[in-house]
């Protein structure tokens, strides 16, 4: 059923792109117009809009459905083999006559599908799973708790969306996950007559081609980016489907290698605020390594340049919005250092520019925090999830100052050929959809974007997680001995504890104190992660003390151990506030899953970086002061100031998206070949 | 401002091959001796100017290379001076949105309908919200002025420039040698009459003023393609598009095409000039006469004034070399708003120098604050002229100048980006400094005060009535103090010493009659008697008459004589007056308070009052004691005080003393001390009164509801 459109339609040499009809190709290729985001008076209609979308009787109108749904599914599972392949057959039929609005038939092809997945997987759908296929067939942002079964929501929709033959495409959070999860469900979606494959990060052009040509695709997001990105640079000028049909109909043939996807039209993201709100700080980018001598040493006589300065004298440090200002004494002396230099480097505006950038590096790029250096090599730490990213590089010229910095090897900048915000991306799709155990607090950003609306699904078992209040402290010291006198205290009980830290540093401190206690421990961070897989296996077994640096957004469930229950189960300490009340909750998340037992405790202090950073200055100065004279309250304004700071944090980061996504915007409005309605597809020269 | 070497949307460009449009041509400029680059697109009419740096990377474009390869040889070649990538980024998409680039990669269509669509979208705002500047493009006057010029370049030549100055020359020598009657003739332009005559002459001297401008750019090489109408205020004025002028390199020619419109309306004013002058009063000399206000007085005091977009406006930019001056000079002062008071370290200022950066700030001020008297003038006019019509395009006006960029500005304040660091600084600079006005305004009381004009008269005062007739004697006296019963003046009248002479003789006869008749048995001696009685009396008469023929004083004081000097030698008869004593005593001001202010006249206590006078600046005189006169009045006390007296209240036409008032009015006597030297009898003047003090955000609301209500009849 499935033709290879754009393959098949590059693939000249075969001769075969004369039988694919290119308005047919076209249509599936084509992006969507991108809306630009509301602003102004339109933002606020747009909200309110937003408001009425996630009215909670819309939760309450899919619920009840669900439920009516499951007792329908109860009766379909007498059904007789060629009765329930007859129904899938009518369903599909109808799903796919549909097409782009698949959606429409979902409820009634609901108990056919759930059937598929009972009669393959031994799964009984829960209603709430059937409630957050409804909302995902409606293209909502479904909020559903960790372990209540969210992999096969998705696939009761994504089977659907499948059937309708456009492009659908599930995101995960890693390679891992999209390959567990692909040959997981591939039982499920064969009986659904349907192809099911994964990508991963090694496959090869040829291989991803033949991978994305299955009606259900699950990958992660950067890679789908990434391929994305790719085939705009492989098509060129011809990235605009209408020019590709054009140049069928003209009879002519145009010198593109061929694309790997085959259109973007529905995408299915699994941890969608991770996906969507923290991974999309950062735009992706594809780029080469490009010789540039002249680059190299000049980075690195920038860097013996900046060596030279003096922070406070030279040049002002800007913690909050991680900035350098060069001040008056500082240019002077490095016009004077420019003086007796030759080529670029006499250029003082130039140089001026790479100075700040090296300071940059010095100040707010740190070993061990933001990077490790593995083989004299600098490895990215991704801030969010504490991996190591190895082979990804920052912009140009700051990577360079950074390797410069430590004095290693200086590498090739590399220059860039495209890129693209996530954002942007997610906005080409037709029918986007997500599903994540925190999705409410960033509703807004979500309706805004992305404009989907907030669906909750409830909880199938009732949540007995015990959240501790805040734990506060003025000093880190003071902190750190208070979590220590916790992690003994339910170690004692047999619980088994996850320690949440935000920094590889941190958990290796906090490992050393725990070595001084003679206790056991595993640590879980950006230089100890081979055993990643094994280490979170075995995190919820008794007496397991587990100190990982952020969790977030790894989509692992820890499952509890024998006997484990019984002790109350897993108990998460987070070490610091997260710059999002989102992820503390979905950290808090990980223990009281499925209904077990559980709880978690917030250790605060006022020197965290989180309320240094945020924090108004005179916010803080007044704080320490109370806090200093021990007077009365001081907990409860530290804990006021904790807030506050992570409001700001998470207005910051918001804020941050935006900018990024209205500056890709911006771009693509002001060039020449960019492209109105998709930023993307002119990425490439 | 911090240049970047490196961009990171640079692969965005760096493999096109980029060109200017064959169609763009590009001439030097010197803008204040700085040496610029502006190219212009000749089909899309659009300018752009750019810098030598910026030049020298945009003319290695030649759409053989890539943008990389061209960024790098300038790199190499010009070192800092280089535009960095971002710079060139932005240079790139500030050609790419004048359409003056084309690339070797296809350009999204849809991107350039969508910036069409836009640009429709904001002309049509624009006009919407400048309603009383609308303009409406008619037709390309280019064809007819390319075959029309040749008839009309000797006048753009030396000779022609020649030609005009003895022109022009003469005719104001016509005018000078003719300048009474050039205002004897002066009402003649308002009459009503002949305002369809005006209109003709206003009408054929925008015609020829504009059409000056279009020859203008035609006679230095530019071209016109736009002849509409602008609706001045509802009133329609023909315009041409003179832009092409932008791209003259030479100042004077830009200046000459500014300025070409009035120059050759001056002809037709001159013209005009010379037919009056030798015409007699008649239709053909009235309209000359009109034409001639219109060419000349009128178009250059409209003109000339650079604050709103006329011809001036375009003069003093070209003159000081700063094109768009007045978004620029608005420019600087948001950039002064958010660099000093905010903070903001990102703001770029508008100016390339202190000084410039002063002189476009200035103008800023300056053009904004006339704009918004401009509209007050403009509404308040068109609220009287075009009730319902007027109002519609008043709240246009008023949306658009202030609703629109108080909108804007907030949300400046809330999402600018540039801003970001400071904000918290900027909402409270913004807090406080609202805070601050409001609290002057609408909080702490300002003193409030209303004015009545009024007329001074002196308690005593006696006017001094010639009651005997006779020729003037001596020369009188002016302004002399004078005491009772001294005489001011001698009239001679012999006659009337004749007729008595004449009278007594008669009497005398009638006494000797009388006599004769009582010797004749006295009949008939009582009529004679009665005659002669008669006749003495009218003796006495005379001989009082004679009495009367020295004027005296009747009472002490200053002596204000009229016309001594002509009254010598002059005969006066009885019952004129020829002077006035105004004794020493109290003054008494009599102000006419209008009806709008009986409200505060009545209902608040009268805190003080001051008086002034005309012609007296600084002298003031405060009254020691007032009273209102109950109930309205109707009739001045001094028709001086009367629109027909040239004074501020308006009288009814129908009443020939002029001192009946249109709307009636209240009277407060003031009693003033005899201290001052400026008060002089029936002398007019102004008294302020001052009441309880109030914020004058509340005086002003009252004001206005009054004008409202005055206006609007609500």
């Amino acid at each position: 059923m499935e033709k290879p459109g754009i393959e098949a339609g590059m693939a000249g040499r075969e001769g075969r792109h004369k039988f694919i009809p290119p308005r047919s190709e076209a249509l599936r290729t084509e992006i969507r117009p991108v809306d630009p985001v509301p602003a102004g008076l339109d933002g606020l209609w747009h909200d309110c809009a937003g408001a009425w979308e996630s009215r909670r009787s819309r939760s309450q109108r899919l619920w009840a459905k669900a439920l009516e749904l499951e007792a329908l599914c109860r009766q379909s599972e007498a059904w007789h083999e060629h009765e329930f392949k007859e129904a899938m057959r009518t369903h599909r039929a109808r799903i796919k006559r549909l097409g782009a609005r698949w959606g429409a038939g979902v409820e009634a092809a609901m108990p056919c599908l759930v059937e598929a997945a009972r009669r393959t997987l031994h799964l009984r759908a829960y209603p709430t799973q059937i409630m957050g296929a409804l909302a995902i067939s409606e293209g909502a942002l479904v909020e559903m708790a960790t372990g209540e079964g969210k992999t096969l929501t998705i696939a009761l929709a994504a089977a659907a969306a499948g059937w309708s033959g456009k492009p659908c495409h599930v995101i995960t959070a890693n390679d891992y996950l999209a390959q567990r999860d692909a040959a997981d469900f591939s039982r499920f979606y064969q009986l659904c007559g349907l192809g099911v494959a994964s990508v991963r990060a090694e496959m090869t052009p040829p291989e991803r081609r033949m991978t994305y040509q299955a009606g259900v695709v699950y990958c992660t997001g950067k890679e789908l980016v990434a391929d994305y990105l790719r085939d705009q640079i492989a098509l060129g000028p011809y990235s605009d489907a209408h020019r590709r049909a054009m140049i069928y109909l003209l009879g002519r043939h145009y010198s593109g290698q061929g694309a790997v996807l085959r259109g973007l039209h529905t995408a299915i993201v699994d941890e969608v605020d991770n996906q969507l709100i923290d991974e999309a700080a950062t735009p992706l980018i594809i780029s080469r390594h490009a010789e540039n001598e002249a680059m190299k040493t000049a980075c690195i006589a920038a860097d013996r340049c900046a060596a030279g300065l003096l922070p406070g004298e030279h040049y002002a440090v800007n913690e909050r919005e991680k900035e350098i200002t060069i001040n008056e004494a500082g240019r002077k002396l490095i016009a004077e250092w420019c003086e007796d230099k030759t080529g670029l480097l006499n250029a003082q505006d130039w140089v001026m520019d790479l100075v700040q950038q090296s300071l940059q590096a010095r100040h707010f790029f740190l070993r061990d925090k933001q990077y490790v250096m593995i083989d004299g090599k600098v490895v990215i730490v991704d801030e969010y999830t504490g991996r190591l990213m190895p082979g990804r590089s920052w912009r140009l010229g700051l990577h360079q100052a950074v390797e410069a910095k430590e004095a290693t090897e200086v590498s090739e900048p590399s220059e860039t050929l495209a890129r693209l915000s996530f954002q942007n991306f997610y906005r080409y799709f037709n029918h986007l959809a997500g599903i994540s155990g925190t999705a409410r607090e960033s509703w807004r950003e979500f309706w805004r974007i992305y404009g989907i609306s907030l669906v909750e699904v409830p909880h199938y078992k009732p949540n007995i997680r015990e959240d501790a209040p805040l734990r506060l402290f003025y000093s880190e010291d003071a902190k750190w001995a208070a979590v220590v006198e916790e992690i003994d205290q339910q170690h004692r009980r047999g619980r088994p504890i996850l320690v949440g830290t935000r920094s590889v540093d941190a958990s290796e401190r906090l490992g050393r104190l725990l070595q001084g206690r003679g206790m056991v421990y595993t640590i879980l961070n950006a230089v100890r992660h081979e055993q990643e897989a094994e280490i979170v296996l075995r995190a919820g077994d008794l007496q397991t003390i587990t100190i990982a640096t952020n969790m977030a957004g790894r989509g692992t469930d820890i499952r509890l151990g024998p006997g484990a229950a019984n002790c109350g189960g897993l108990h998460v300490i987070l070490t610091e506030g997260h710059e999002s009340a989102r992820i503390d909750r979905q950290l808090k998340g990980r223990a009281a899953r499925q209904g077990s037992p559980g709880s978690s405790v917030v250790f605060v202090a006022f020197s965290d970086e989180l309320i240094q950073r945020f924090l108004g200055p005179i916010r803080k100065r007044m704080l320490k002061f109370w806090l200093s004279k021990r007077l009365p309250g001081g907990a409860t304004l530290l804990k006021l100031g904790f807030k506050i700071a992570q409001r700001k944090a998470e207005k910051k980061g918001r804020r941050q998206r935006f900018m990024l996504l209205k500056q890709d915007q911006d771009i693509t409005k002001n060039l020449i070949g960019a492209k109105a309605k998709s930023t993307a597809r002119s990425e490439a020269f | 401002m911090e240049r970047k070497l490196f961009s990171e949307s640079w692969h965005r460009v760096a493999a096109q091959k980029i060109r200017l449009r064959p169609s763009v041509r590009v001439r030097k400029q010197f803008f204040r001796g700085e040496l610029w680059y502006v190219a212009n697109d000749l089909y899309g009419d659009q300018f752009f100017r750019f810098r030598p740096e910026a030049w020298d990377f945009i003319a290695r474009l030649d759409g053989t290379q890539t943008v990389d390869e061209v960024w790098q040889q300038c790199l190499d070649a010009r070192g800092g001076n280089a535009p960095g990538q971002t710079e060139a980024i932005q240079i790139l998409s500030s050609l790419y949105q004048s359409n003056l680039i084309v690339s070797d990669f296809p350009a999204d269509v849809a991107q350039l309908f969508e910036r069409q669509k836009k640009r429709h979208a904001r002309e049509w705002k624009a006009r919407l919200f400048g309603i009383f500047f609308l303009r409406i493009p008619l037709f390309d006057p280019d064809a007819f002025l390319t075959r029309t010029m040749p008839f009309l370049r000797p006048l753009f030549s030396v000779p022609g420039v020649l030609a005009w100055l003895l022109l022009v020359g003469s005719a104001i020598g016509v005018v000078v040698s003719n300048w009474e009657q050039l205002f004897s003739g002066r009402q003649g332009v308002l009459d009503p009459a002949n305002l369809p005559l005006l209109l003709v002459a206003f009408v054929i001297a925008k015609l020829v003023h504009e059409f000056g401008h279009g020859y203008a750019v035609k006679r230095f090489g530019g071209e016109v393609h736009v002849m509409g109408i602008t609706f001045l205020v509802f009133t329609p004025i023909p315009y041409v598009d003179a832009t092409a002028a932008w791209a003259f390199r030479e100042r004077w020619k830009r200046v000459f095409v500014g300025a070409s419109g009035m120059l050759v309306e001056l002809i037709l004013a001159a013209i005009a000039t010379f037919i009056w002058a030798s015409t007699g009063p008649g239709l053909l000399n009235a309209w000359c006469y009109n034409l001639m206000v219109v060419a000349s007085v009128s178009t250059i005091l409209f003109n000339i004034n650079p604050l709103l977009k006329f011809d001036g406006y375009y003069i003093l930019s070209d003159l000081t070399d700063t094109p768009n001056l007045q978004p620029r000079g608005m420019k600087q002062l948001g950039h002064w708003v958010e660099r000093y008071a905010f903070g903001g370290k990102h703001s770029q200022s508008p100016a390339t120098s202190r000084a410039d950066s002063i002189w476009l700030g200035s103008f800023g001020v300056a053009s904004w604050l006339f704009r918004l008297y401009i509209t007050y003038v403009i509404i308040m006019f068109v609220a009287d002229r075009y009730l319902g019509l007027g109002f519609l395009a008043a709240v246009l006006t008023i949306v658009g100048l202030f609703v629109i960029p108080l909108f804007k500005g907030v949300k400046f304040l809330f999402t600018e980006p540039r801003i970001e660091r400071v904000r918290t600084r900027a909402y409270a600079v913004t807090v406080l400094t609202l805070g601050a006005l409001f609290i002057l305004l609408a909080v702490v009381p300002a003193p409030r005060y209303f004015r009545a004009p009024g007329v001074l008269f002196a308690e005593n005062a006696e006017f001094l009535t010639v009651r005997g007739r006779g020729v003037v004697e001596s020369r009188g006296m002016i302004g002399q103090t004078v005491e009772a019963g001294q005489v001011l003046m001698r009239l001679s009248n012999p006659e009337l010493a004749m007729q008595r002479q004449r009278l007594e003789a008669e009497a005398a006869e009638l006494a000797h009659m009388e006599r004769v008749q009582l010797a004749r048995a006295g009949i008939g001696a009582d009529v004679l008697r009665q005659r002669r009685a008669a006749l003495d009396l009218r003796i006495i008469e005379l001989q009082e008459e004679e009495a009367a023929m020295e004027i005296r004083a009747p009472i002490g004081g200053a002596y204000a004589s009229i016309q001594p000097a002509e009254n010598y030698q002059r005969w006066l008869a009885r019952g004129e007056t020829i002077g006035e004593i105004v004794s020493e005593g109290d003054w008494l001001f009599y102000a006419i308070v209008p009806q709008k202010h009986s409200n505060l006249l009545f209902n608040q206590e009268l805190r003080s009052a001051t008086v002034r006078f005309p012609g007296s600046a600084g002298a003031l005189v405060e009254p020691t004691a007032w009273s209102i006169v109950p109930g309205q009045q109707e009739y001045l006390p001094s028709p001086a005080l009367g629109w027909r007296g040239m004074g501020p209240v308006q009288v009814r036409d129908d009443d020939p003393d002029g001192v009946r008032t249109v709307e009636p009015f209240f009277l407060v006597i003031s009693k003033l001390p005899d201290t001052a030297s400026v008060l002089r009898h029936s002398r007019v003047g102004v008294v302020r009164f001052r009441v309880a003090n109030e914020p004058y955000a509340f005086q002003w609301y009252r004001a206005l509801r009054q004008a409202v209500q005055k206006r609007f009849m609500f």
